[in-house]
């Protein structure tokens, strides 16, 4: 009578949890949205320095995400006049996380072969990259 | 008329009503506040859920978490409480891109415990926001920007 009495009142105690709770299983059920990274927008602004060997200083408007955050990096990319891409000194490589960079030892654009060079910024955030800023044109 | 039972009966018989009531045959949703009323457990209807996509607002971005949205309706004719939200097992979370969801999304939800989200009776659809609940990787691919994520989810509610 005792192990009766025992399982029914636990079977009672777990009838009255149990009745007071239940689950939905819902598939599709929640949402959730990402952001996007416009970029474009104006080049960088450009200041050369130095006499024997040319520095270049560039510094652009910080860009954000559609919401409002600040977004994580920038790449500067250099192009010669007739668009080719080149290899960006040290300080300006790989991401920036600053609205500032400067370029040292770069090379002096000869007319012949490239009259100007073209500098560019592209925000970034993670593996997502925005559209690259228009070209601001440098002589060295 | 008095009715005369052995104590040994008496056990059996409470023990009985018991088991009737823990088998559901009793159960009971709500009370009222003067006496009862009672409904059986398998009564009560499941929350429905519905697209939510208009309300999201494109928080979500690499390394970056956002809100979960959950558009929920309660049938019931008593008010019911979510208290948990979790990914359904072996859900997998989709995107508006194909491109976006080809090479994985980088999109998780973390399960939520302890939630207070109350919906009154008969509620129509009511959209709630679980802030912080889906994270984005780093790597999640470039063509996951603007995109919708549907994320399948479980969703454990009690009476209130």
């Amino acid at each position: 009578v005792k192990a009766l009495l025992i399982t029914a009142v636990l079977a009672l105690v777990t009838a009255t949890n149990g009745a007071a709770s239940w689950s939905t299983n819902v598939s599709g059920g929640g949402r959730g949205s990402a952001a996007t990274l416009a970029g474009g927008g104006a080049g960088p602004a450009a200041t050369v320095s130095g006499t024997i060997t040319k520095s270049v200083t560039l510094t652009w408007t910080a860009r954000t995400l559609s919401n409002g955050t600040a977004v994580g990096g920038y790449v500067i990319r250099r192009y010669d006049s007739s668009g080719a891409a080149q290899t960006v000194g040290p300080s300006c490589s790989g991401t920036v996380t600053a609205t500032t960079c400067t370029e040292t030892n770069v090379p002096l654009s000869v007319p012949i072969v490239s009259p100007y060079w073209t500098y560019t910024v592209q925000p970034k955030q993670g593996s997502w990259a925005g559209a690259e800023s228009s070209g601001t044109n440098v002589t060295v | 008329v008095t009715i005369t039972l052995s104590r040994r009966t008496f056990l059996v018989v409470v023990a009985v009503v018991a088991a009737l009531v823990a088998t559901g045959a009793f159960a009971s949703w709500s009370v009222s506040t003067s006496g009862s009323a009672y409904s059986k457990a398998g009564s009560a209807t499941a929350l429905v859920l519905s697209d939510a996509s208009a309300s999201t607002t494109g928080d979500l971005y690499p390394g970056g978490s956002g809100a979960l949205k959950l558009k929920v309706a309660n049938p019931n004719s008593f008010p019911v409480r979510i208290t948990a939200v979790s990914l359904t097992s072996g859900g997998t979370i989709t995107s508006t891109s194909a491109s976006c969801d080809s090479a994985g999304n980088g999109v998780s939800l973390t399960n939520q415990s302890g939630l207070t989200l109350d919906l009154a009776a008969n509620a129509s659809a009511t959209v709630f926001s679980i802030s912080g609940a889906v994270q984005m990787s780093g790597s999640s691919p470039n063509a996951c920007q603007g995109a919708v994520f549907t994320i399948p989810v479980d969703v454990t509610a009690t009476s209130n």
